[in-house]
Order: structure tokens, then C-alpha cells, then sequence
């Protein structure tokens, strides 16, 4: 027992030493952690890679917070990182990347060269926020924006607000990565633009593959994202020129959108979106009383107008070639295989006879019961 | 004095623990490479022709009325005849052994530690193995219940990837898209591998033919387990992507997001350790078991450490996780060579036996 015993601690502590001699050590003051990577176009099929690395430098008894900010043109990302890393006293690495933005014309001219990084690398996860900038992405991130937090931070958070309110679809690197992969859906991201002084969530960029095609305005995201998926909470705001509403406002938007495949008589596919809304009206401006029956004319117009609304952005969809929507994939699940892979050309969507109908209903009316 | 039995549940989780491997992160991977769509299926598949095997070992028990494999062997065949099986048996087995921790290794290095030499790596958990085996199967078994009850607690985890499961994503189609059936079959025949060492408990067994069951249920929550995480896989992922992604489990563990931690793929990861240790110490006692027939006079702890010593030399070979991906291809076709080869010399032995005791009768 005692030899046993005298063994195990033997072992033990040449364990212990043994872990000590491992080069893979990262002390927390000694690496820098990249935040936000930012991807602009540059000539020759060369990109700008840009990067922030936040520090924390505690000296003596103060300790302030900086930005190391680098900014290369390169062939690709990882080739950068190693450039960068000559300029700095820290070991630059990738796991705590919150941002990835691309710029316009790179996503313009197809992401899945650089998407390779950003898959093969162990740590970077895929939960990160990736994102489409109008402009420069180094602009960006090399501006410190007056009246918001730092740039990292503030893009980080208004993409995580975003997307808890669900005033955006939730895409992350995960869903890019995956419904780039399938054959029944494109990918989508969420658009930014400067605007004055602020960034402003601008829109949605559409793909086709891993190339940007188009691009949706902020005004179009409310009616594409009910026909995206089912919200349950988001608000949204509509005015039409019409005495009975000029404006109205509704939080809390609920809704369950269905998809049904069918064949029309001269074999083209048809999908018919059926969408069920409500919401609680919390600002309207116009002649109707809600607590009438004049609600129900109410629903209607608001059914009618966020009906054309829908089928004007899928239209537009169908102009661009484009399944955001994922229409394709619930072909298939109807089809049988060879049917598919008949069926299945790059821009089938166009094919398509695809209606919306919109059944809008108001689950209550706030605090003034008028 | 009674000699304490290995209790029927510890067997089905021993059985379990064995057969659960590293292979998990890279089953999805494989199925949908060589099936396509809907390969989830296959596991089934080959889940019933596992329980054949294992039906097989099962009979030769109750032809052999309990006796250990080596005094069934011996009763029929001739010595010089068993000795190169059992040498080759053995080494197979500790190869295996050898090869299960050095994967695991690799794939650690890759994911953790870079820069960090493997073969002091693969060492640690050879200490570990070694501490493990040398308990004895009884002391082994009671440690593996623990070790399982660890791993399954991280079977809930998987209903909070439900959000993001779509049915819609398996498609209708079933097997379309995938190509060389036959490696496929044979690869994920390989994943439920370690079932062929129950014909080595039987002395260490209950006396009666209850226990047999049991080994049926270890394999059955085996096969559940990686049902679970290919549908998962599927759903979550789909099947274009899944081909292209190196460990789907461990991209799936990073995708979680708890409140208070989120990407625990590296801790889920360390955490096979103990499944490893508990197949890699499984291999080398069979390993043992089989060398100690040849020679038993030398005392078992000192044969497994020659063991252990030569297996590690070997392993010492392969550098790339991809060499060593190929030896285990070789290997576990030799692996199910042995588990249905050993139950039908057992079953021979017996035949030869009772022919030679009518014989005599007679």
C-alpha cells in the first residue's frame, strides 16, 4: 500500500511539472483579443484587413482602456493577422471575435475565399455577428463615433439588441455557413450604413450563394421577416395617406406563417404564404374607433396593405433570383427525388408563382379605450 | 472464498462505455459523406446486425455452459494451434488500445494545444489507463459507473439544440447523394466496436444466463446515443454542410449558449476522457488477458506493462491524425474479424469437444 501510495505521488508530481512545460500558455495580460475584423475590397483581388484589439493597461494606480487598431491589405485574413503581429507586443488571437463585417463591394464580388478562415480556425465560433457595411469597414472601426460607446462595443450591441427585440432575423456565422450549404435556401446578413453620426441598421443583404445580390431597405425588414419566421415579440410602424390611418404603431407582434406547395395546371410551382398577425396597438392616428366594431375595418386595412406589402418584397426576391424565404426547401420536402433535381436550376425561384395572404388581428389596444 | 461477480448493469455499462468512443464526433461526418441524406438510418441498420454478433457470443456461453474462452479453446483445440491466435488477438487488442488514446490526443492537440509535443500528452493518459487496468476488472467496472453517469448528463444538453433543429432541413429523401456503401457500412460497423470483449467475462460473470441480456442493453444505449447525435446533426446542419465539417458534435457544443457560459465544447470535449480511459483500459485487459494465456507464469500487472511499453513504441509511428485514421481503418476490419471469428472457434472447439466426448461415450 504504501509503495502503491509512494508511486502515485511519484506520478502525480511529475504530472504536475510536466504541465508547466507546455508552450500553449496564455496569460490573460500578454494577449491581445481581437474584437471586430472588418474586410473591404481592394484592387487585384486583394482585401483591406482591419482589426480592433481592445486593451485593458493597468499601470501603477491608474488604468485606462485603449484600442489597438491595424489595418493591412493582404491576400487573405490569416495573412494579415501574422503582418499585424509584428507591430504589436501582444499575441494576437481570434478566439473572442464578436464582428465580422464585410464591406459592400467584397460581398459584391463573393465571401467564400475569405469564409474559409473563419471555418477552418478552431476558435473562432459560430456564433459570431457577421454583417454587410455600405462603406469601408476600416472606416468604421477606426472611428470612434461621439455619443456611443466604443465602436466595438456599440456594433456588437446594437446587432445583439437586434436581434432580441427580433426587429432583425437572428443570422449569425452559423446560419450564413449553413444555408449557404443547402440547396433550398440563401443566405442572408444584416446591412449597416453610416448615417451621420451614428451606424444604423439599414437593411438586409440578400446572397445568392456566397455573392451579395441585393439588398432590402430598413422599411422592407418588418414584412420580409414575418414571412422569413415566426416572430413572438417586435414592434413596427405604418402610415398611410388615408383619413382612417394615417399612422399607426403595434408592439408585441405574434405571428404564425404557413407555407403550402402546390402545382398549378401548367406545372409550374406554386406557393401560397398564409400569415396570421396580431399585435397591441400602442400609438394610432386616424378616425377609427378601435373600441367598435370599426376595429374589424381597421384589420382589414391593415391585412390588405401589409399583404401587398408582402408580395411586393417577395417579388422583388423573384427578381433577384434569390430564396431568402427558404421556398425551396419545402419543394423538396413535397417532391420526390428525381422531381427535385429536375426542378432544382440557379435561379428557380423565378419559376415560381409564390402569393401572400395576410390576416391581421388586433390583440388590444393599450391603456385609452377609444 | 466467493469471488465477487461483476454485477449484470455494471456489465451493460462497461459494454457502453467501451463501445462509445471519439468516434462520436466524426460519425455525422462519415454518414453523411458515404450515405447522404437521411444516413442517420444506417446506425440502425447496423445496430441489428450488431445484436446478431452479440447473440452469437451469447450462444457460445450457453453451449459452453459458462466457462471461460481459454478453457473452452483448450478442451477442443490444440496449444500450438491457440497460441497464434491468442498472440495475434492480443496484439490487436493492444493496438487498438494504443490507437484509441493517440486520436483522442491528436484531436485534443489540435483543438486545445497546438504547440504541445503529443507524445507527452499521450503519455499523461497512458498513466492514467495504466493506474486504471491494474485495479483489476472488478474495481474497473465500478469506476465506470460513474464515469458513465458523468457522460450521460450531457445527453439533456442536446434538447437545447431543438431551436435550431428543422425537420424541414433531413429532406424526404433517403440515401440519395452518397457513394462507396460498403466503406461506409464497414466504417460505421467500426463506431460500435467493443462489444467483442464481452466474450472475455464471462468467468468474471453471474453463473446463470440473466447477465447476457444486459450486454444487449449496453449496446442498445449505445446505439441510442449516436442516433441521437446524427439526427441531431442532421437537423441542426444539414447534410451538404456536415460532409465539410471536421467534428459536427464539438460545432454544435460551441453553438450552445447557457446564461452563465457559453462554448463549452472544450470542457465537453475533456470530458471524453473517461470514456476513452475506460475503452483504451477495456482493450489492453483483453490485451492482457490474451497474453497471460501464453504465458501464465509471469504476473499480470508486469505483462500489461510490457504491454503498455510496446504499444506505445508503436504508436510512436503515426504522426498525422490522418495516418492514424488509416490505421484504424485496417485495424477495425481485423477487429470485426475477430469479434465474429473468436465465437465461431469457440463454437468449433465445443462441436470438436462433444463429438470427441460422444466418441469416448461410445
Amino acid at each position: 500500500m504504501h509503495h502503491r501510495g509512494r508511486l502515485c505521488v511519484l506520478a502525480l508530481f511529475f504530472l504536475a511539472i510536466a504541465a508547466g512545460c507546455s508552450s500553449d500558455r496564455n496569460i490573460l495580460e500578454r494577449v491581445g483579443y481581437v474584437r471586430t475584423v472588418g474586410f473591404d475590397a481592394e484592387k487585384d483581388n486583394m482585401i483591406r484587413v482591419t482589426v480592433n484589439i481592445p486593451l485593458i493597461i493597468a499601470e501603477a494606480n491608474e488604468t485606462r482602456q485603449q484600442e489597438e487598431i491595424f489595418s493591412k491589405v493582404v491576400r487573405s485574413s490569416k495573412e494579415a493577422r501574422i503582418l499585424m503581429s509584428r507591430r504589436t507586443s501582444r499575441k494576437m488571437v481570434s478566439g473572442q471575435i464578436n464582428t465580422i463585417l464585410f464591406n459592400e463591394e467584397l460581398s459584391r464580388r463573393g465571401l467564400w475565399s475569405h469564409m474559409d478562415s473563419l471555418l477552418r480556425d478552431f476558435t473562432i465560433s459560430k456564433r459570431t455577428e457577421i454583417a454587410v457595411v455600405e462603406e469601408s469597414a476600416r472606416d468604421i472601426i477606426e472611428t470612434h463615433l461621439p455619443g456611443h460607446s466604443r465602436t466595438n462595443q456599440y456594433i456588437d450591441r446594437m446587432l445583439k439588441k437586434e436581434f432580441e427585440t427580433q426587429t432583425l432575423p437572428h443570422v449569425l456565422l452559423h446560419h450564413f455557413c449553413r444555408d449557404y450549404f443547402d440547396e433550398g435556401r440563401d443566405p442572408i446578413t444584416p446591412f449597416l450604413s453610416k448615417s451621420g453620426k451614428d451606424l444604423e441598421v439599414s437593411g438586409i443583404a440578400l446572397f445568392k450563394k456566397d455573392r451579395m445580390v441585393g439588398k432590402l431597405s430598413a422599411n422592407d425588414i418588418f414584412y420580409f421577416s414575418i414571412i422569413y419566421h415566426d416572430q413572438d415579440r417586435g414592434e413596427f410602424t405604418l402610415g398611410l395617406n388615408r383619413p382612417e390611418l394615417y399612422s399607426i404603431s403595434f408592439h408585441a407582434i405574434n405571428n404564425t406563417t404557413r407555407k403550402t406547395i402546390s402545382k398549378t395546371p401548367d406545372g409550374r410551382y406554386r406557393a401560397d404564404i398564409r400569415i396570421n398577425i396580431h399585435g397591441g396597438v400602442t400609438e394610432y392616428i386616424g378616425n377609427l374607433k378601435m373600441s367598435t366594431s370599426e376595429r374589424t375595418e381597421l384589420e382589414h386595412i391593415l391585412s390588405r396593405h401589409i399583404e401587398e406589402e408582402c408580395n411586393r418584397v417577395v417579388k422583388k426576391l423573384q427578381q433577384l433570383g434569390v430564396d431568402s424565404i427558404g421556398i425551396g426547401q419545402y419543394v423538396r420536402n413535397k417532391v420526390s427525388y428525381q422531381e427535385w433535381k429536375a426542378f432544382y436550376k440557379d435561379n428557380y425561384i423565378q419559376d415560381m408563382d409564390i402569393v401572400v395572404h395576410t390576416n391581421f388581428k388586433v390583440k388590444n389596444f393599450g391603456n385609452f379605450f377609444y | 472464498m466467493a469471488q465477487e461477480k461483476l454485477h449484470r448493469f455494471s456489465i451493460a455499462m462497461l459494454i457502453f462505455n467501451t463501445q462509445a468512443g471519439v468516434v462520436q464526433f466524426i460519425l455525422p461526418r462519415t454518414i453523411a459523406t458515404y450515405f447522404g441524406t437521411n444516413g442517420w438510418i444506417v446506425i440502425i441498420l447496423v445496430y441489428l446486425i450488431v445484436t446478431l454478433n452479440i447473440m452469437l457470443i451469447n450462444a457460445v456461453y450457453r453451449l459452453g455452459k459458462g466457462k471461460s474462452l481459454f478453457v473452452i479453446l483448450q478442451d477442443g483445440l490444440p496449444r500450438f494451434m491457440l497460441i497464434p491466435v491468442y498472440l495475434v488477438a492480443g496484439s490487436l487488442f493492444a493496438m487498438i488500445g494504443c490507437l484509441v488514446v493517440k486520436q483522442y490526443v491528436l484531436i485534443y492537440q489540435m483543438i486545445v494545444f497546438p504547440s504541445t509535443s503529443d507524445l507527452m500528452l499521450k503519455i499523461f493518459v497512458d498513466i492514467l489507463v495504466f493506474l486504471f487496468v491494474t485495479k483489476g476488472i472488478y474495481n474497473m467496472s465500478k469506476a465506470n459507473l460513474l464515469m458513465v453517469f458523468i457522460l450521460l448528463m450531457i445527453v439533456p444538453s442536446g434538447f437545447m439544440m431543438l431551436g435550431d433543429f428543422d425537420l424541414l432541413r433531413l429532406t424526404p429523401y433517403v440515401f440519395k447523394e452518397g457513394h462507396d456503401w460498403l466503406k461506409g457500412f464497414a466504417s460505421v460497423y467500426a463506431a460500435f466496436m467493443g462489444y467483442e470483449l464481452s466474450i472475455l467475462l464471462f468467468p468474471y460473470a453471474e453463473k446463470n444466463n440473466k447477465w447476457l441480456k444486459y450486454v444487449h442493453l449496453g449496446n442498445s444505449i449505445a446505439m441510442l446515443i449516436y442516433l441521437l447525435v446524427a439526427l441531431l446533426c442532421y437537423g441542426f446542419f444539414n447534410y451538404h454542410e456536415l460532409k465539410y465539417l471536421s467534428f459536427p458534435l464539438l460545432d454544435m457544443f460551441g453553438y450552445l449558449q447557457f446564461p452563465f457560459v457559453e462554448r463549452i465544447q472544450n470542457f465537453i470535449f475533456s470530458l471524453f476522457l473517461f470514456s476513452i480511459i475506460m475503452t483504451s483500459g477495456m482493450y489492453f485487459w483483453s490485451s492482457q488477458q490474451m497474453y497471460s494465456a501464453v504465458l501464465p507464469k509471469l504476473p499480470w500487472r508486469l505483462l500489461l506493462f510490457l504491454i503498455m511499453i510496446l504499444a506505445i513504441g508503436v504508436s510512436y509511428i503515426p504522426k498525422s491524425l490522418i495516418i492514424v485514421e488509416q490505421w484504424f481503418d485496417v485495424l477495425s476490419l481485423l477487429e470485426i474479424g475477430t469479434a465474429v471469428g473468436l465465437p465461431l472457434l469457440a463454437l468449433l472447439a465445443i462441436l470438436i469437444q462433444r463429438g470427441r466426448s460422444k466418441h469416448h461415450a461410445s
